[in-house]
Order: C-alpha cells, then structure tokens, then sequence
C-alpha cells in the first residue's frame, strides 16, 4: 500500500502545499515539496518521487511546460491541479501526459483517490490486463467476450475498441481527443460526434440505468472516465 | 452714478473678451510705415535680434532684404525657415513656408510685407491670411505695411498717387494686431536714400522714383500713415480709459448704414463708410436690397465681391428684399437704429427716376426723418465701365434667343394678317397684333418686349393702315390709335412681365422656404448623429443639386477620412483631402472660390456651433457658375441647421454617456453592498467554526467538532460558488467569454449537472425526461451545463425540499428546449419582468444568494443566441423555458461500416 511512497507537490501556495502535506502524510505518504517550477524539476529528476501534484498556474514557468519537461525522461504519474474555466488547458495537459486533474477548490478524498488510481497505472502495466470487472460489467479480454450480468452483449467492432481503451484506463481521465486518435486514427481528432455516438451506443447496451450512467462518466469539456471497482 | 459716467458694458466685455482671446493666439505686431524705403525691415529684423538677445525663439519666416546691406547683416544670428518653392506657369516662385513655420513654433516669426498675394498653389491667397493662422496657432508675428495697401486707405490713396494698389490688407487685420509701430522717415531724407540706391537697386529706383516718390506724394503719404496710427492710439487709449474706469467724455452712439448693391461704385462707398465709421468709432451696417429682378453673372459677382469687401472692413451684412429700395433701406435702418445712411450720388439714371416717383436720394431724404442721409460723390475716374453693360455670355445667349422669337411671331403675326387683309380691317389686325404682344410678355423679358411693340406699330402702319406701305398715317384718328396702340403695348407688355418675374421670384423664395422648412423639420425628428447626417445629406443633394460630402469628427481632434457612406463625392487626391481637415481645424471655410485653398475642387464649410466644430461639408459647385448670393445665404441657413441639430445630437449623447456611467455607477454600489455581504456571511462562518475548534473543550467533543467542520465546509463551498458566480458575471459583461461548440449529448449534460448538484438536490425529487429522439446538438456543453446548474439550484433554494423538480428537454425545428418546472410559491407577477436582472433579488426572499445566477443564465443563453423566459404554472410552481437554436445530426450509427 502507500507506505513510504514519495509524492512531490509543485505549488506556489504555502496553504496549499501545508494541508496537502499534512493530509498525505497521515495517509501514509511521503512528500516532498516545491514552490516554483524550477525547484519542481530539479527535484522530479534529484529524488525520483512516485507521484507528482503538479499546480498549472506556478510563478515561473506554465504547469504545462513543466509537464513537457519531465515527461521528456520520466513516466512518472502526474496529477494536475487546475482551476475551472481553464478546460483547455487541463486538457492540454492530459494530452501531454497528464494522468488525472483535480479541480481547485477540491476535496482531499478526491485527491488521494486520484492519487491512488495513477500510482496504480504506473506500477504496473496497464496492457497485460487480461479480465476486468466493475459491478455488473465483465470483461474477457483474451477471448473478447463482453458480459453484462452474466449474460453475454454483442459490440461491434468499433464499440469494443472503445470499451478496451476505458477498461485498459479505468480510473484515469481520457479525452475525446485521445480517444478519437485511439480509434478513428489521428485524422479526425476534431470530429468528436462519433465519440458522443458510440459512447451513448456502449451505455445502451452495457449500463444498467443508460440515463444514469455508472461506467462511462462524463468528465465536462474534458472526456470520459471509467471508475475503478472498489 | 449718473448715467453718462458708466463704462459702457457691451464695450468693457468686448474689451476683455479681446484680452482673453489675445492670451490663447499670439501677438501681432505691425511696423507701419507710409511707403517702401522707410526702414521698416530693417526695424523689425532689430526687433528681433532684441527679442533674441533676451533669449527668445525667433525664426524668420520670409523677409526681403532687398539686396540692402545694413538689413542683410541684421539677419546674421537668426533662424531661417527656408521658403517654400512652386512652380507656376515655368516661373520659379517662392513664398512663406506656413506649415514648416507651423511646425517650428519658434516664439516670434517675421512676416514681411503683409500685403503680399500668395503665389497660386499656396493655402491661402493672401500672406496676411498665413499670419492669421499663424496667431490662430498662438505664434506670436512680427510684420510690415505700407500705407498704401489698408484696404480703407486704398481710395485716398489712389487720389494722391494716381496708382490703384491692387494688394491690400483688410482693416479688421490692423485692428487685430497688439501693438503698431509706426517706421517713420522724413521725405527729404527717403528721397536721398533713394538717390543712393539703398532703397531700390540702382536701375529700379529711377523708374520707381517718377512715378511714385514725389515729394508730393510722400508727404501725403506720410500724413495719412501718421493719422491713421494717430487714430488707433487713440483708440488705444479708449479702451484703456474703458478697462480702468477712466470716465471720459463718451460719444453718442452712432451708427451708420451703406447700401451694398452690384455697382462698381459701390465700393468706393463702403470704403468711405468704413472710414468714416472708424473715425466716429461707430458700428457700421452694409446693406443689400435684392430686387426682383435677377441680376446678370457679371453684376452678381460684382455683388459678391462688394459684399465681402464690406465684411472684411468690419460691417455688419444685412440683406432684406424689395423692389423699392429707398423703404427698404429706411426700414432696414429704423430696425437697425442705423442713425446715418451713406448712399452714392450716381446711382440711378434721372430718367427712370421720374418714372419712379423721384430719385433715390430724393425719395430717402425726404422718408427719412431722423436719420441723417450722406450723399458721396463717386470717383468718375474709377469705374471704368457701366454697371449693367457686362452681360454673362449665358444671359446674353437666352436673351438673343427672346429677340429672334418676338421678332419672328410680330412678322409672322403680320404676315397672316396681312394674307387675310381682304377680310378683316386694319383696326382688327391692330388688335390681333396686341393680343400676339401679350402673349409674348408671358415668354420674354422687356428688352424684346419693347422691340416686339415697336416693330408691330411699324408693320401695323406699314402694312394695314392706309396709305398702304408707307410709313405716312393719312386720318388723324389712325395717327391717335397707333400712339395708343403702341403705349398700350408697351405698358401691358411691360407689366405682364414684371409681374412674371415677381412670380419666379416669389416662387424661388417659395422653393427656398419650403426647402428649408422641411429640412428642419427632418432634423427635428431625426435623433442620433448618423439621422441627422443622414437627412442633411438627403437635403443638401437635393436642395442644391450638387454633389456633396460630409466629414465627421472621429475623435475631438481630427475628422474621419472617409466621408459619411451617403456622401455624393469623395475627396480622391490627399490635397484634396487635407482642405476638409483644414477647414475643420481652423474652423472657417475653405477651397473652391474661396481665398484658402482655392485649388481644390469642392468648397468646404465647417459646421460650427458654440465654437466647436461639428463636422465638415463639401460641396462640389455644379457647373462654372458661382452660386448665386440668394442661394448662398440659404446654404448658410443649412449649414447652421445642420450644424445646430448635429451640435444638439452630440450632447444628448453625452449625456446618454453620463447617464450610462451614473447607472453603472449605481450598479457597482449595489454589487459591492450584495457582494460584501455575501463574502463576508461565510467567512464569518468559517473563522467562528475555525477558532472554536482550537478551543481545546470543543476539540474533544467530537460531535461538535463534526458540526463545526460541516459548517466550514459548507461555508466553503458557498463562497466557491459565489466567486465563480462573479467570475461568470465578469466574463460575460467584459465580453471575453467566447462559446466554443462542439458536438454534445443533451443526456451527458444533464447527467453532469445533476451529479454536481447531488448534495444540493439530496432533498428533492429530481424527475429527468428527455425526448427519445433528441440529436446530437452542437453547443458549448459547459456553459449550457451552467445554466441548468443555476436554474435547477435557484429552484432548489426557493421551493421547500420534498417537493419535485422536474426537467424536461426535447427538440423543435431547429431548438434545443430545455423546461425546468417546480412546485414552489412560484414567482410574483411583478417580479417576473426583472428577475433577469442583474443583482435583482425577489423582494422578501431569503438571505444568501446575489441575484446574479439568473442574469448569468440570461448571459449565457443569449450567447447562444436562444432565449429564457419565466413563467408561473397554472396549478403551482414557477417554469422556466429555455429555447436554443443549433446544429444538429441524428445518432445514427454509420461509421459502423468503416
């Protein structure tokens, strides 16, 4: 579990980077802080830590050029911290290979949750999943059979690309553009109807209440999410 | 105080007005002396090196030294605008560089020779114009006159001379300068320096000195230059007397009147009006009496130019109307309390005058009671021509035309009459002759008239009245009827047609009232700036039949370049151009047949009212002829219309703004009331919940502590969304919300606004329907997730939980709806119109909330271009209707096969 893991916090707030500390630390992470961008590479690349809280408005320098930078030699998990209105640049981050966002106020239950999911992702490789299971949703992935209550759902060959993506990722954030690049190749990034079609297609036919969606949620102006079975 | 001790109000005000307007423009001042040779560069050039000397800017704008050494070494030391050259006709000409002066703003610059006529191509025509603009732009000026070249003076002058000065300088610009020295030199002494050939270069001094330094003439001249600055010192003295309440002996007001008319003579008489009325120090009033009768081009010019000649000596312009023009200047003179009218001994012909009833002098002497008459001998020596002789060639043409005509209907009269002879007796013929006459009078004026009438009574007798073709009468009866015969002619011919032309007259005048009328009347119902350039323009093109262009101010300081969109003519060339922005900033007209910028195809009038510049009109003059003077007063009535009603339009803008900013201002007050209630209620909450939980007692019991950390927390979040509130707010008003749409999922955007609202709606019964075929619909998802956010949370807020809130969404040709219903107290009527507003708040509502979350809802709907509207239910509750327009594509699953 988190024993001793080391997460580094780039903030500039001192308030922010206090309660952040003193509520890891009491869930048993370890953390390490910075107050501008600089400090913040210097120590991603110096102490190697498992996890970054990375603030997008810093003093010195974009979030986002940050994230460019470690992501240039490291695959460390990355959180960001943003504040809403900012959708493009929460997802300009996630396509630079943020794993999750966090939007300020937030709570810190949502955080460490968050926290959890990417420490997850970086431990171990999401590809060689080969069953998944979140409530009445069964997934075979070697033998690509989808189940729905045990019994047996028929997708189409795009729908099931589609659902791999969510189940290889489940917990993390994808964007639509992701998620279009991932299927429809990198050509038709923008056209983003066919996503909304497909998705409501996968929420027919595998959500239990399709009007009030359980596996495939929208993350506003961003994308979509599946939760991880707890 | 008895009464004639009082300084003079109207007096003292113009005195200091005078003394205001001369702290804003430079200083003029003149080195006056009574011919060339005097000294009066040499003067000025030490003026100005003592000026330097005490560290003072002087620049020489032009000065001619005229080869004249001890001059030419004064202008060692000082700074030299270079002159500006033009080319004209193959000669190299060169004259003062205004705008380089300008430009310079030296402190002083020197002007020599006032009186100089720009070389063509210059801005303005005359070089005194220059040191006007050159003052306008507070630039203090050093120049030099002679005598010989004051516009009032030039008369006098001539009689002594014998040379008629050709360049003169108006009075009005010797009244304008500060101070006048006067460069004096005794005859002798000028002649000798003369004979030395320091005034002139050797060769042009012997030809100069026969025809002009005599000493005759010198000393004329010298008398005149010393009266005249004798004159102003008086003057001088006056005002000073005046400002410090001096009381002096003070004259009875006089005033005195002359009659402006076309002749050639005329001008003498203004000149002489002007003289006299400044030595009696009297106002002056010039007068025009338009008759009926239109006045050929040449006399209208004529006209024009003595017009303008008696308004740059200082007179007042009247012009009235009549035929009779001894009331009219007796009536325009009793209204004017004018107290002497100065009329010209030769104005009329004696013979035309016993037709009238005496001649004009006779009639105003004897009409005019109280006013005294001056009669003025005219100059013979003058005029060289007749005043009426100079016919322009277009009235000259028409009335050739008139002649032919009357002279073929009398022969062809004749000749039918004289084919029908054997019926008809001669008496009959006479009075068929009669009748083609009065006809012709409906046609031709009375030159024709007059030789149709005796050419017929010579046919008549001629041909019809025995003995036959001879010019001998054998009855005498026939001798009686062809005299009457003749009279009557003449006298109904004569008659008929005057009274036609009174008609034309009458109907122009018509034309012109009923033009000018319904222009005010457009303007007073136009309203904003662009109706009122609008209805001018309309009115202008067709009132004057010329093209037109209109310049509005951009900004206070400048007017746009391109001309209003209904302007008939745009400036094409930068020159042309920079007329109109001239006229605008030096607030005067100019161009086309005017002395500024005579160059230019149009002519250009600033629209002044309360000394600010409304805008600028060009008019392009259809056709070589000047505009008439009748046409030209009613295009100044226009202008100041139009002036007046652009001036009114821009103030009551003005005011729109102040009221627009006194609004905004009663807005901010109110938000920051709201505001500072609203930030402060939950930091209260938080603060008190957080300092009690460091109260170790309270720490302990855990259940408080619960409670107090629930209470931070919900405090918390209230400000969270009352900041993003104002945020909203913030970028809706400054305009830097843009929406970005995208293809959407009505479904995902109500799942996301209840999922956010589920802690707030955790005692509602939400009910969720959503039309089966409703498309996928491009719209910016999160702003319309805003929206429902904040109207299912005011329905929240406002309805008692337990009760149901119900939303439904479907889709109508074109139209995303959204109907968001609940069962609360629904809304009071008289609060449905304005709870869009902003920081409006239903009266007796509780606390908490800003009354902005509707006004933003409204702000994001109409971004999208849809609606909101309000309404009660019929049973219970309130509904608010969401309606808007988008894209939209069905779900369909066709990429399936790809």
């Amino acid at each position: 579990m988190p024993e001793g893991k080391r997460i580094l916090v780039v903030d500039d707030e001192i308030h922010i980077r206090r309660f952040l500390k003193v509520t890891l630390e009491a869930n048993g992470y370890h953390v390490l802080e910075a107050s501008t961008a600089k400090d913040g590479i210097y120590k991603a690349a110096t102490d190697r830590p498992d996890a970054i809280v990375l603030d997008l408005g810093l003093p010195d320098m974009d979030g986002g050029a940050v994230l460019k930078q470690v992501r240039e030699w490291s695959a460390v998990p990355v959180i960001i911290l943003s504040v809403r209105d900012d959708e493009k640049g929460k997802v300009a981050a996630l396509d630079a290979g943020a794993d999750d966002y966090v939007v300020k106020p937030f709570g810190v239950n949502e955080l460490i949750a968050r926290l959890r999911v990417a420490l997850r992702h970086g431990l171990d490789g999401a590809d060689d999943i080969k069953e998944f299971e979140n409530g009445e949703l069964f997934v075979d992935l070697v033998n690509r059979i989808v189940k729905v209550g045990g019994l047996p759902v028929k997708l189409t060959a795009t729908e099931y690309s589609l659902l791999i993506q969510f189940v290889k990722n489940a917990g993390k954030v994808l964007t639509h553009r992701h998620l279009m690049r991932e299927i429809w190749g990198p050509y038709r990034e923008d056209e983003t109807q066919y996503l909304r079609v497909y998705v409501a297609q996968l929420r027919k036919k595998l959500e239990t209440d399709p009007a009030r969606p359980k596996l495939f949620i929208t993350e506003s102006g961003v994308g979509y999410r599946m939760p991880v079975a707890e | 105080m008895s009464e004639p001790d009082r300084p003079n109000p109207d007096a003292l005000l113009a005195s200091i007005q005078r003394n205001e307007r001369a702290k804003l423009r430079g200083t003029l001042k003149i080195f006056f002396g009574m011919c060339p040779g005097v000294g009066k560069t040499f003067a000025m050039l030490k003026a100005a090196q003592s000026f330097k000397a005490k560290g003072v800017s002087v620049a020489v704008g032009i000065v001619e030294t005229h080869g004249r050494e001890e001059t030419e070494s004064l202008l060692s030391g000082l700074v030299v605008i270079p002159r500006l050259h033009v080319n004209y006709k193959g000669k190299e000409l060169s004259d003062l560089d205004l705008d380089a002066v300008l430009a310079a703003r030296p402190g002083y610059v020197l002007v020599d020779e006032l009186a100089h006529t720009n070389a063509e191509g210059m801005r303005h025509s005359k070089r005194f114009q220059d040191v006007l603009e050159l003052l306008d732009n507070g630039i203090n000026v050093l120049a030099t006159l002679n005598v010989q070249h004051v516009e009032s003076l030039v008369d006098s002058v001539r009689q002594i001379t014998g040379v008629t000065v050709r360049e003169t300088v108006p009075d009005s610009v010797l009244d304008l300068a500060d101070e006048i020295e006067l460069v004096d030199l005794p005859p002798d002494e000028l002649l000798a320096r003369l004979r030395e050939g320091k005034v002139y270069t050797a060769e042009r001094s012997e030809a100069a000195a026969k025809h002009f330094f005599q000493k005759g003439n010198l000393t004329a001249l010298r008398e005149i230059a010393l009266r005249k600055t004798a004159d102003r010192v008086n003057l001088q003295l006056k005002d000073y007397m005046q400002e410090n309440r001096i009381v002096g002996p003070w004259k009875t007001v006089e005033r005195l009147m002359v009659a402006v008319g076309p002749s050639p003579y005329s001008e003498q008489l203004i000149r002489w009006t002007r003289r006299i009325a400044a030595t009696m120090e009297a106002p002056w009033i010039a007068v025009y009496v338009q008759a009926s009768r239109p006045l050929p081009e040449m006399a209208e010019k004529r006209l024009k130019k003595n017009i303008a000649l008696a308004q740059e000596l200082g007179a007042t312009l009247l012009t009235t109307a009549d035929d009779d023009i001894a009331q009219a200047l007796l009536r325009v003179a009793r209204q004017n309390n004018a107290t002497q009218i100065v009329i010209g001994k030769s104005m009329t012909n004696p013979i035309i005058d016993l037709v009238h009833g005496g001649s004009l002098v006779n009639k105003l002497i004897r009409d005019s009671g109280a006013i005294d008459i001056y009669v003025v001998k005219s100059d013979a020596g003058a005029p060289p021509k007749k005043p009426f002789q100079n016919r322009g060639s277009a009235g000259a043409s028409s009335r050739q035309r008139d002649y032919v005509v009357s002279g073929v209907a009398v022969g062809a009269a004749t000749a039918a009459c004289f084919l029908a002879s054997s019926y008809i007796d001669y008496r009959s013929v006479g009075m068929f002759l009669l009748f083609i006459i009065s006809l012709l009078s409906l046609f031709v004026g009375r030159g024709p008239l007059f030789t149709a009438a005796a050419l017929s009574a010579i046919f008549w007798d001629f041909f019809f009245i025995p003995p036959l073709f001879t010019f001998s009468i054998s009855h005498p009866s026939d001798v009686l009827l062809v005299s009457l015969y003749f009279i009557v002619a003449l006298v109904s011919g004569t008659l008929t047609s005057r009274i036609r032309t009174k008609e034309t007259i009458v109907r122009r005048r018509e034309r012109h009232t009923s033009a000018l009328y319904s222009f005010v009347n457009a303007l007073a119902s136009a309203e904003t700036i662009d109706d009122i350039a609008r209805v001018g323009m309309e009115n202008m093109t067709t009132a004057f039949a010329t093209r037109a262009a209109l310049f509005l101010p951009e900004t206070g300081e400048s007017i746009g370049r391109d001309p209003h969109p209904l302007s008939t003519f745009t400036p094409d060339t930068d020159k042309e151009w920079s007329v109109a922005e001239w006229v605008f900033s030096n607030k005067k007209p100019a161009g086309h047949a005017t002395a500024t910028l005579p160059f230019a195809t149009a002519a250009y009038y600033p629209l002044l009212m309360h000394g600010l510049c409304r805008g600028v009109v060009g008019l392009v003059s259809s056709g070589a002829r000047e505009m008439p003077v009748e046409q030209e007063g009613l295009l100044m009535m226009f202008l100041h219309q139009w002036a007046f009603a652009l001036d009114r339009a821009v103030l009551r803008e003005e005011a729109a703004r102040t009221r627009l900013l006194e609004e905004s201002e009663r807005l901010n007050k109110t938000l920051l009331n709201s505001i500072s209630h609203e930030l402060r209620t939950p930091l209260a909450a938080i603060t008190g919940a957080s300092s009690s939980l460091m109260e170790p007692a309270v720490a302990k019991d855990t259940v408080a502590r619960d409670v107090l950390v629930g209470d931070i927390r919900a405090a918390s979040s209230r400000l969270n969304r009352l900041v993003e509130n104002l945020l909203d707010m913030t970028r809706i008003e400054s305009g830097s919300l843009t929406i970005a749409k995208d293809w959407c999922d009505v479904h995902d955007i109500i799942n996301s606004v209840l999922s956010g609202l589920s802690e707030e709606l955790s005692r509602y019964t939400v009910r969720v329907s959503i039309d089966d075929n409703l498309p996928l619909v491009k719209l910016d998802g999160i702003i319309v997730e805003q929206v429902l956010s904040n109207i299912i949370l005011n329905a929240a807020q406002y309805t008692p939980p337990g009760t149901t809130i119900q939303i439904r969404s479907l889709f109508e040709t074109s139209m995303l709806v959204f109907a968001i219903e609940d069962e609360g107290p629904g809304l009071p009527e008289e609060s449905i119109g304005r709870i869009f507003d902003k920081f409006y708040r239903v009266p007796g509502t509780k606390a908490g909330g800003t009354g902005l979350g509707l006004s933003i809802v409204k702000g994001f709907v109409e971004l999208h271009g849809g609606s909101v509207e309000a309404a009660n239910r019929a049973n219970k509750g309130a509904r608010f209707l969401i309606r808007i327009p988008v894209e939209h594509k069905p779900f369909s699953d066709d990429e399936e096969a790809s």
